[in-house]
C-alpha cells in the first residue's frame, strides 16, 4: 500500500522531485570533490616532497665562488645521514635562444641552470605521474610551470650556447621540480643527456666560469648539521632548508588556498541550497500528511513514508553526484596544480564518505522537518498544506500604497513576504560573487604595479631586463652609475626625461651578535635611500647606514640602532640600521644598502631590473609610445614593459590566480543559472493555482514571465550590492593573510578594476540569473486560466 | 440585446484514447442584465459549460459569441483582456494571492487594467466602496488566512466586481459555504445583477437559482430544459414560490 502511494507521489510530483534529486546530485558532487580536495591540499607539500624524495636541505654552490671540498665537509659531517650532488652549469637568458620566433620571457627568473641526466639525485616527476629516469640525447626537460609560461610545446627546439659550445635540443617535455620548481624561488633547470652535458662541461674554462653544484643533503639532526657544514654553507650562493623549500611554494599555496575557498563556498551553496530545497517540498506534503493523519494513519508509519521516498531520492543522488565528483574534481585540481602535485589518493575513500555524508544530512533534515507530523493536528497540517502558509502575517507591503507598478511590485512583494525563501537564493549568490570579486579585486591589485614597493622597489613606469652581467666586475658600480647616467642623457635628447635606476643584488653573510645567516642585500644605483618604502625608523642617510626587513631583523634578532657586520670580499663592514622595510622578494628577507656604499660589485648576484621613471609625469598613452622608443633606441635591453607589467611578472601568481577568476566566473554563471532553474522551476510548481489565478483574472502570460524573472533579477540586485558592499573588506580578510605570509606586514592597498567590478561581473550574473530565470518562467504558458478550478 | 451567444458548442475530453464528449452541440444566449442559473447532476458539464463560454477553456467545437466577437477564436492575449476588463469570475474556492492583503487582491485587476487607466488612489477608492458595499470594509487589511469563508467569498465578488466588467461568470460561488454566508453571497450577487451587471452561474443549490431570472438545465453535457423564471423582486414569500415552482419543474427535469 506504502509504495503504491510512494510510487503515485513520485509520479505525481514529478517537478519537485526531479528537482529535488539534481540539488542531491549538485550537493553531493560538490562536497565530494570540495572534501576530497582540502584532504588533497593540506597535505599536498608534504605528499610532493615524499614522492620527489625533497632533501632535507639544499646548498647550490658555484665554482668561481669557492673553494671547499663540499665531498670532504660532507663525509666529516656526522649528523649527515646521506647525501646527493649534481653538477649544473649556470646560464643566462641569452644562452637560451628559442627556435620559436616569438619571444619566450624568461626575464624574471633568478638562475637558469643547465644540468644531466647522470647525476639526479632526487626524484623528477613526469606529467603522467612517471619519474624521469634518463634524457635522449638531443632532447631536453625542464621545470613544467615554468615550459608553461615560456609556452615551450613538446617538439619545440632550442639551442644552448655556452663557453663557446652550441647545441640544439628539443622539448620532450616538463618535469616536477620539487626543490627547486615553485615559481618563488625562479630557478630554471634544463635537464639534458649526459652526454650533450659533457660537451659543454669539457669546454675550456666552462666548468671554472660556469660550473657549480646541487647539493641534497638528508639529515635527522638540522641544528648539528648546519654548524658541521658551515664551509658550504658560507660559500654557497644559495642554502636553504625543507621548511625554506616549502615556504617557497606560498606563491602555489596561495593557489591552492583559492582552492580550498572555492571548495568551501561550493559545499556552502550546496548545503543552503539543498536544505531548502528539502523544506520547501515537505511542506509540499503537509495536505496530504492532514488527510493520512485524518483517516488514522499512525505518525511513525507517515513519518517512515516520506522517509523512505527521500531516502530512495538521496541515495541515487548521491550515488550520481558521487560519479560526477571524480572528473569535478580532477577539473579543479589541473586548474590549480601546474607546479605542484596535488594527489587524490584519498579520493574514492573521502568521495564515498561525502556522499554518505549528504545521504545523512539529507535524511538528518528530513527526520527534522517530518517532525512535525507528530505535533501537528490533522487539519493543522490539511490546512498547511492547502495554503502552504503558517499563520502569521505575509503581507507587508501594500499595493493600494506603493507608487511601483504591479509587476514589479508583486515581485518585489513576493521578496519582501517570503524573505527566508529568497534570502536563500540571494546567499547562495553572494557567496559566488564574493568569490569571483575577491578575485577580481587580488588579479587586479598583482596587475596594478600598487605592489611595487613590497617588491622592495622604487617608484618607475617602465622596466627592463639590465645588463646585470657587465656589471658584475671591481668597478662594476662606477661603470653601471655612468651608464645609467648615459641613458638618462639620451632619453632626455629624446624628449623623455626621466630617472634611470638599477638594483644590484648579492648574498653574503650577514651578523649581529652571534647571529650569523647568508642574506639578499640590494643596493640601488640611480636612487635615493628615500625612494623606498619603510615601515618603521628613517631611511639610511649615508653609507654606514642599512634598512632591514622585520624577517631579517627578527632572524639576526637585531633592531633600529643596532649595528651589523656584513662580511664582503674586502672585508667586515659595520652598518646602523636606521629602518625596517617590508618586502616580498625573496620570501621576505633583505638588507638594503645606503646608494653611496661602495661594495665591490664583483660579488653581486645579479641585477633585477633597469628601471625608468619619467620626471615630466607622462600620462599612460605617453608611456607606451615611449616603451617602444626606448625599445628602438636600446634594443639590447630584453622586454621593455611597464610597471603594471613587471610587478605582475615578478608576483608570479598573477597569470595563474587570472585563471582561477576565468574558471569562477565560469562556475558562478552556471552556479547562477543551475540555482535559478531550479528554485523558479520549484517555485511554479508551488504556485501553480496562484498563476493559474492570475490569468483567470486576466492577467497576459508577458505580466507573469515578467513577475517570475524580476523576482530573480531584484534578489540578484541585492546579493550584488552585499557582495560590492563586502568585497574589500572579505579581500582583506581572506587575501592580507597570504601577503602577510610572503613578507608584507602593512595592509594592502587593493586596487579594483571598477569596469570589472562594478559593471561587468554583476551583469554577467545578473544576465545569467534574468536569462534563465526568465527561460524557466515561460513554462508558466502551460498554465491555464482553467487549471483555478483544479488546485488541490 | 444579446451579450452572449452560445452555438453549436461542443467539448470533448481524450482520457486513456477514450473520447469524452463533455458538452454535446449546446445553444443558448443570455440578454444583457439576466442573471441565468445552470443547473444539473454532478459530472453533466455544468462546469465545462461556464468555463468553455467565459473563454477559459477553448472549445472543441461551436461559437461563442460575447459581446459580438467570437471568443473561440481568439488569442491568448486578447482572451486574457477580455477576461482583465469585460468579465468577472467568482470559483467555488476562494483563492486568492496569499502574499497580498485582501483590498489588494481586490484592487490588483485593476491596476492592470487598460480600460480603466486611473490614479492608484482612485482604484483604492474603488476598491474600498465595493468593500463597503459588501460589509467587509474592516477586513482589508487582513491577510486571506485571517478571515472567514463568507468573508473571503464576498472580497473574490468586490474583485471580479472592481473592473467594472459586462457580465460574472460564477461557479458554485455558495458551494463552499454555510447557509448564513451562502445567503449573503447570493444576495449580493441580485443587487449586482439589479445594478446592470449580467451574471451566468452554476449552482447546486435551487435557493440560489430560484433567485435567478432564469434557469438551464443541463444533462450529460446537453441543455434539456430551460425555465423562464423573471426578476426576483426581493419578498421572502416570492422566493418560496419561486423555489416550489422551481423545484417542480427540476423534479420534471429528473432532478
Amino acid at each position: 500500500m506504502f509504495w503504491r502511494i510512494l510510487k503515485k507521489d513520485l509520479k505525481r510530483k514529478k517537478a519537485m522531485n526531479v528537482i529535488l534529486l539534481v540539488f542531491i546530485i549538485l550537493a553531493s558532487m560538490f562536497v565530494s570533490s570540495g572534501v576530497n580536495n582540502i584532504i588533497s591540499v593540506t597535505t599536498a607539500l608534504d605528499d610532493y616532497f615524499e614522492m620527489a624524495d625533497a632533501p632535507d636541505y639544499l646548498a647550490v654552490t658555484m665554482n668561481k665562488a669557492g673553494t671547499v671540498d663540499v665531498d670532504e665537509v660532507l663525509y666529516s659531517a656526522t649528523s649527515v645521514k646521506s647525501f646527493g650532488k649534481e653538477k649544473i652549469l649556470y646560464m643566462d637568458s641569452d644562452s637560451i635562444t628559442f627556435e620559436d620566433a616569438e619571444s619566450k620571457n624568461v626575464t624574471n627568473l633568478s638562475f637558469i641552470f643547465l644540468q644531466s641526466d647522470g647525476d639526479m639525485s632526487m626524484n623528477y616527476i613526469l606529467d603522467d605521474g612517471g619519474i624521469l629516469e634518463s634524457v635522449k640525447s638531443g632532447e631536453f626537460y625542464m621545470t613544467a610551470g615554468m615550459a608553461e609560461d615560456i609556452g615551450l610545446a613538446i617538439g619545440d627546439k632550442i639551442t644552448v650556447k655556452l663557453g663557446g659550445v652550441s647545441c640544439s635540443f628539443t622539448f620532450a617535455g616538463g618535469v616536477k621540480d620539487a626543490v627547486l620548481g615553485s615559481k618563488g624561488i625562479g630557478i630554471q633547470r634544463y635537464i639534458i643527456s649526459i652526454e650533450d652535458f659533457e660537451k659543454f662541461s669539457s669546454a675550456e674554462n666552462v666548468e671554472q666560469f660556469y660550473g657549480g653544484e646541487l647539493v641534497y643533503i638528508r639529515t635527522s639532526d638540522m641544528g648539528k648539521m648546519l654548524s658541521e657544514i658551515k664551509p658550504i654553507i658560507d660559500s654557497a650562493l644559495l642554502t636553504g632548508d625543507k621548511t625554506t623549500i616549502k615556504f617557497s611554494y606560498i606563491f602555489d599555496m596561495m593557489l591552492v588556498g583559492l582552492l580550498l575557498a572555492v571548495s568551501l563556498i561550493l559545499i556552502a551553496v550546496a548545503f543552503v541550497v539543498l536544505r531548502f530545497t528539502i523544506v520547501f517540498t515537505l511542506s509540499e506534503e503537509f495536505r496530504e500528511i492532514g488527510v493520512m493523519k485524518a483517516i488514522g494513519i499512525c505518525n511513525r508509519k507517515i513519518r517512515g513514508l516520506y522517509l523512505s521516498k527521500y531516502a530512495a531520492l538521496s541515495v541515487i543522488g548521491a550515488v550520481i553526484g558521487l560519479a560526477l565528483s571524480f572528473p569535478f574534481g580532477e577539473m579543479l585540481v589541473s586548474v590549480f596544480s601546474k607546479s605542484i602535485i596535488i594527489n587524490n589518493r584519498n579520493a574514492a575513500f573521502a568521495n564515498i564518505i561525502c556522499a554518505v555524508l549528504i545521504v545523512g544530512v539529507i535524511m538528518l533534515f528530513c527526520y527534522g522537518c517530518t517532525g512535525k507530523v507528530g505535533k501537528m493536528a490533522p487539519i493543522d497540517a490539511v490546512r498547511n498544506g492547502q495554503t502552504g502558509e503558517r499563520f502569521h502575517k505575509k503581507s507587508i507591503m501594500s499595493l493600494g500604497k506603493s507608487k511601483l507598478p504591479e509587476t514589479p511590485f508583486l515581485a518585489l512583494n513576493d521578496i519582501v513576504s517570503s524573505s527566508k525563501r529568497f534570502g536563500i537564493i540571494a546567499l547562495a549568490f553572494f557567496l559566488c560573487l564574493s568569490l569571483l570579486l575577491i578575485l577580481s579585486v587580488t588579479v587586479s591589485t598583482l596587475k596594478s604595479g600598487a605592489l611595487a614597493s613590497v617588491l622592495g622597489l622604487a617608484d618607475f613606469d617602465l622596466s627592463a631586463k639590465g645588463k646585470g652581467m657587465e656589471f658584475m666586475t671591481e668597478d662594476g658600480h662606477e661603470k653601471l652609475k655612468e651608464y645609467l647616467s648615459d641613458m638618462e642623457e639620451n632619453l632626455a635628447q629624446n624628449d623623455m626625461p626621466a630617472r634611470c635606476m638599477q638594483e644590484m643584488m648579492f648574498k653574503l653573510p650577514v651578523s649581529y651578535g652571534e647571529n650569523e645567516s647568508s642574506i639578499f642585500i640590494y643596493q640601488g644605483t640611480g636612487t635615493t635611500a628615500d625612494m623606498y618604502e619603510y615601515i618603521e625608523g628613517t631611511p639610511p642617510r649615508s653609507a654606514d647606514e642599512v634598512a632591514l626587513t622585520r624577517l631579517t631583523a627578527n632572524k639576526l634578532k637585531a633592531d633600529i640602532g643596532d649595528t651589523i657586520t656584513i662580511k664582503t670580499i674586502d672585508g667586515d663592514r659595520k652598518f646602523m640600521i636606521t629602518a625596517i622595510f617590508q618586502s616580498m622578494t625573496n620570501m621576505g628577507e633583505g638588507v638594503r644598502l645606503h646608494e653611496d656604499e661602495e661594495i665591490g660589485y664583483i660579488q653581486a648576484q645579479g641585477a633585477i631590473f633597469t628601471l625608468i621613471k619619467f620626471t615630466d609625469a607622462p600620462d599612460k598613452k605617453e608611456i607606451a609610445r615611449r616603451m617602444e622608443k626606448i625599445q628602438e633606441l636600446y634594443p639590447e635591453l630584453d622586454n621593455v614593459r611597464s610597471c603594471a607589467e613587471c610587478i605582475s611578472d615578478q608576483l608570479k601568481v598573477t597569470d595563474a590566480v587570472d585563471t582561477i577568476k576565468q574558471m569562477v566566473v565560469v562556475l558562478t554563471i552556471i552556479l547562477a543559472v543551475l540555482i535559478t532553474v531550479l528554485m523558479e522551476r520549484s517555485f511554479i510548481a508551488r504556485e501553480q493555482g496562484e498563476i493559474a489565478l492570475m490569468k483567470a483574472i486576466g492577467t497576459r502570460n508577458g505580466k507573469i514571465y515578467t513577475h517570475h524573472t524580476l523576482r530573480f533579477v531584484f534578489v540578484g540586485i541585492m546579493a550584488i550590492i552585499a557582495a560590492e558592499l563586502f568585497a574589500l573588506p572579505l579581500t582583506h580578510l581572506s587575501i592580507d593573510p597570504i601577503f602577510k605570509m610572503m613578507g608584507m606586514e602593512l595592509a594592502v592597498n587593493y586596487t579594483i578594476s571598477p569596469f570589472e567590478m562594478f559593471l561587468v561581473f554583476p551583469l554577467v550574473v545578473l544576465a545569467a540569473t534574468a536569462i534563465s530565470a526568465f527561460l524557466t518562467s515561460l513554462y508558466t504558458k502551460k498554465i491555464k486560466a482553467l487549471d483555478t478550478a483544479n488546485i488541490e | 440585446m444579446n451579450i452572449l451567444e452560445v452555438k453549436d458548442l461542443c467539448k470533448t475530453y481524450v482520457v486513456n484514447k477514450h473520447q469524452n464528449n463533455v458538452l454535446k452541440n449546446i445553444n443558448f444566449t443570455i440578454g444583457e442584465g439576466e442573471m441565468v442559473a445552470v443547473m444539473g447532476p454532478s459530472g453533466s458539464g455544468k462546469s465545462t459549460l461556464l468555463y468553455a463560454v467565459s473563454g477559459m477553456d477553448d472549445p472543441t467545437a461551436g461559437k461563442v459569441g460575447f459581446c459580438g466577437k467570437n471568443i473561440a477564436g481568439m488569442g491568448e492575449k486578447e482572451l486574457a483582456d477580455l477576461r482583465l476588463d469585460e468579465m468577472g469570475f467568482i470559483f467555488q474556492q476562494m483563492y486568492m494571492l496569499k502574499n497580498l492583503t485582501i483590498l489588494d487582491n481586490i484592487i490588483l485587476p485593476a491596476t492592470q487594467s487598460k480600460k480603466l487607466r486611473e490614479p492608484r488612489k482612485e482604484t483604492v477608492r474603488r476598491g474600498q466602496d465595493l468593500m463597503r458595499r459588501l460589509g467587509i470594509t474592516d477586513i482589508a487589511g487582513n491577510d486571506i488566512n485571517e478571515v472567514s469563508g463568507g468573508q473571503l467569498q464576498r472580497a473574490c465578488i468586490c474583485r471580479s466586481m472592481i473592473n467594472n466588467p459586462r457580465m460574472i461568470f460564477a461557479d458554485e460561488p455558495t458551494g463552499a459555504l454555510n447557509r448564513a454566508s451562502s445567503d449573503e453571497v447570493i444576495n449580493e450577487l441580485l443587487s449586482l445583477n439589479r445594478d446592470g451587471t449580467t451574471i451566468m452561474c452554476v449552482t447546486h443549490d435551487p435557493k440560489v437559482a430560484a433567485k435567478c431570472s432564469r434557469v438551464l438545465y443541463i444533462v450529460d453535457g446537453g441543455i434539456v430544459g430551460e425555465k423562464e423564471m423573471g426578476h426576483f423582486g426581493g419578498g421572502d414569500k416570492e422566493l418560496r414560490d419561486r423555489q416550489r415552482e422551481l423545484n417542480n419543474w427540476l423534479m420534471e427535469q429528473g432532478w
